[in-house]
């Protein structure tokens, strides 16, 4: 299962699952990384961590070890995925 | 979170909730005009803002405006939240449960702030919603059907522009309106047949179910669209790898050499006109010239110049922070240097105070204020005085002029500029080292300081600006500044009695109780290789580094008003010989027992300005205990450990 950390720049991806039990989840789930969303990776920080990433209308910087806890559907185009990242 | 009910809690109550970043600061501002009290919160570090509801019809009770700390939702993460959520649910003494409740959403990151929106609905109080930001949202094309998301919620919903001061009217009346009205009927967001008492959800579900009926109640109200914000454009300049880290470093540059140099002659302003009326009090004569003036001139005068001292620097570096957060650019320095701070403990919203200090470390540590997290910005308080201050910059001066010879190495490396250097580095060290000993002050695991929203850019208001730099000077002088004077009365007692101020200068010092301080460290310094005197001065220093020089000076007999340039003085300080015990007729300062002062004035907490303002910004005084006792301890492991080392080389 691929998780949001191992995506890179520019990549889409609709979320599938978050990994309850790590400790970053609950706030994950409640800034809206909820199975179902669709996030887009903007970029990564110059020296290699936080990612910045887009979803539900704006950006979160969270870092690799975080983004770890959400597993995650990559999607080829923007276009496949629903309109959640606006 | 035991405060005393008080008469400042009467009134109606209006709390203004919502994420952070949504504006609500700002609406606050609007609704209370320039009046609004900032303080903190008992015993935390969370400000506390309450103002009057300004243009309210007069009623029988003032209507109290109080602006929560932001959250991302009720479920706290960090004190700010919990603040936010006892205030809510009642649990808090000197803020009651408010009678409405103004959630402000931000039309441009709608589904994330409804989040904790559709959680405060189901509190049971009056609600308003008040749309922020939908000028914003307009120009990128985001409308809302403000009616049909009102049927959804339950709630009355106001456009409104804090920035421009839309719909700021509709709001005020809606607020007044709610007084005394119905609780709105929350939406079902967790259906019947999935509430069961014995097993309740886990929270990504019921986040997952929230989602879901948001997603419903937006997909309604908005049409769709996709249209990218400015801030995507500017972000692609300012976060680039090789673009981003050279605005950052130019910025950063401009911060530093701001608090740094443009603060200077301020400074020199106020030193020399406290002189100058600490001088014209002695001239005039009319206190008699005896215990009374010197109290006056060298306890209060001096104490409150003290105080004074730090506001140009305070002031700067808060109207450069205030510039940079309201403009979003301090969560982009955040993202760039956050891979940078973490491995000893830290985060990127670190970096702003940490840089600060190496101008001084007050202002530094109050910018620790930004920092959200508990446990991180307790790290950071704790590990800010290592940085070398500007106080410092004397005592390494008078140190590496006599002990360090002129020469240059490999024809460019300046010996001097190398050991300055190198005093530098000793703290940057020593600083990493700490923090990533004292990683664990909190065991509980807090991401709040590592999940950063990146708000959109916009133009930062000056208004706010200047009001941030008044109420934090304010702020510095009414808190740590009574602190400050009261204990430059007390140390000035300390040095002047039982000698009293007729005796000799040298005297009075040396026979003084601080000079029985000095002397009784004298066990305690000696293996390092200092006499009595060096004990002294350094007790002597205890209100601020930089006044070891002075001490030096008084106690080597060359005058009260010397500085580092002066000559005589460091002709003394190299010809003190040691004037009994084993070593006497020694020279006291050789260059190993000289570089091991420095590294003692690196490290240790000679600074009871500092010392003020960590107890004042961490409520508590266990903090500045902590630090004095661990910066005291690694000073003298530092200073012992540079003499064993020094002398092994031949120093």
């Amino acid at each position: 299962m691929v998780t949001l950390s191992a995506l890179g720049a520019g990549a889409h991806a609709r979320i599938a699952a978050l990994e309850a039990d790590h400790p970053a989840a609950n706030r994950l789930g409640e800034l809206g990384l909820v199975e179902g969303t669709s996030i887009e990776v903007i970029r990564v920080a110059p020296f290699g961590d936080p990612m910045q990433v887009r979803l539900r209308g704006y950006n979160l910087s969270l870092r690799r070890a975080d983004a770890r806890c959400v597993r995650v559907d990559p999607v080829d185009t923007p276009d496949e995925s629903d309109s959640n990242a606006r | 979170m035991t405060a005393t009910t008080s008469p400042a809690v009467a009134g109606r109550w209006v709390a203004l909730f919502g994420n952070p970043n949504s504006g609500k600061t700002t609406l606050f501002n609007r609704l209370t005009g320039d009046r609004a009290h900032t303080a903190n919160y008992p015993g935390i570090t969370v400000e506390r803002r309450v103002g009057d509801l300004r243009g309210a019809q007069p009623t029988d009770d003032p209507i109290r405006v109080v602006d929560l700390p932001g959250v991302y939702s009720l479920t706290p993460q960090s004190p700010d939240e919990a603040v936010a959520a006892d205030v809510l649910a009642g649990r808090r003494a000197d803020t009651p449960r408010p009678d409405v409740l103004v959630v402000v959403l931000d039309a441009v990151a709608l589904e994330r702030s409804l989040f904790a929106a559709t959680q405060a609905l189901e509190l049971g109080v009056p609600t308003v919603i008040a749309l922020n930001r939908i000028d914003a949202a307009r120009k990128q094309g985001l409308t809302s059907d403000t009616a049909s998301l009102a049927r959804a919620l339950g709630a009355p919903v106001v456009p409104v522009s804090a920035r421009t001061g839309e719909g700021l009217e509709h709001l005020r009346a809606e607020v007044v309106a709610a007084i005394d009205g119905p609780a709105p009927i929350p939406p079902v967001i967790v259906p019947d047949d999935l509430v069961d008492q014995a097993c309740p959800l886990p929270p990504t579900a019921v986040a997952k179910l929230r989602y879901d009926f948001i997603e419903r109640v937006v997909r309604r109200t908005r049409p769709d669209t996709t249209a990218p914000s400015p801030s995507d454009r500017i972000d692609a300049v300012l976060t680039h790898r090789v673009w981003g880290l050279g605005i950052f470093v130019a910025v950063m540059t401009l911060v530093f050499v701001a608090i740094f140099s443009w603060a200077a002659p301020l400074m020199d302003a106020i030193d020399a006109a406290f002189a100058a009326l600490g001088d014209g009090i002695r001239n005039a004569g009319f206190l008699g010239g005896g215990t009374l003036e010197s109290l006056v001139v060298d306890g209060i005068v001096a104490g409150v110049g003290g105080v004074v001292i730090f506001l140009p620097q305070i002031m700067i570096l808060f109207g450069f922070l205030t510039l940079l957060e309201d403009s979003g650019y301090l969560a982009r320095a955040a993202f760039l240097m956050d891979r940078i701070l973490r491995w000893c403990g830290l985060s990127g919203a670190a970096f702003v105070p940490l840089m600060s200090s190496f101008a001084c470390a007050i202002p530094g540590i109050m910018a620790c204020r930004s920092i959200r997290s508990r446990r991180e910005r307790l790290l950071t308080i704790l590990v800010a005085p290592l940085m070398s201050c500007s106080a410092r910059i004397p005592v390494y001066t008078v140190l590496v002029a006599c002990f360090v010879p002129p020469i240059t190495l490999l024809g460019f490396l300046n010996v001097q500029g190398l050991v300055f250097t190198a005093a530098y580095l000793v703290g940057i060290v020593a600083a990493i080292g700490v923090a990533w000993l004292f990683r664990g002050v909190s065991r509980r695991r807090d991401t709040a300081g590592f999940l950063l929203e990146l708000p959109d850019y916009k133009r930062p208001s000056l208004r706010l600006v200047v009001r941030r730099m008044l109420d934090r000077g304010w702020s510095f002088v009414k808190n740590a500044g009574t602190i400050i004077l009261a204990a430059s009365v007390i140390i000035w007692a300390l040095g002047t009695f039982p000698g009293g101020v007729d005796t000799e200068p040298a005297e009075r010092l040396e026979t003084s109780w601080l000079g029985g301080i000095g002397r009784a460290i004298e066990p305690v310094v000696e293996p390092i290789g200092w006499d009595w005197r060096v004990g002294v001065a350094i007790a002597a220093s205890f209100p601020a580094r930089e006044l070891v020089v002075g001490a030096l000076g008084v106690i080597y007999r060359v005058g009260e008003d010397v500085d580092e340039e002066s000559e005589p003085l460091r002709e003394r300080i190299r010809a003190a010989t040691w004037t009994s015990g084993p070593r006497e007729g020694q020279p006291v300062f050789t260059l190993a027992t000289a570089l091991a002062l420095m590294v003692f004035f690196a490290l240790c907490a000679q600074c009871m300005s500092t010392l003020a303002v960590m107890w004042r910004e961490t409520g508590s005084w266990i903090w500045p205990v902590v630090s004095f006792t661990y910066m005291t301890a690694l000073a003298w492991i530092g200073a012992w450990l540079t003499m064993i080392v020094v002398s092994a080389l031949g120093g």
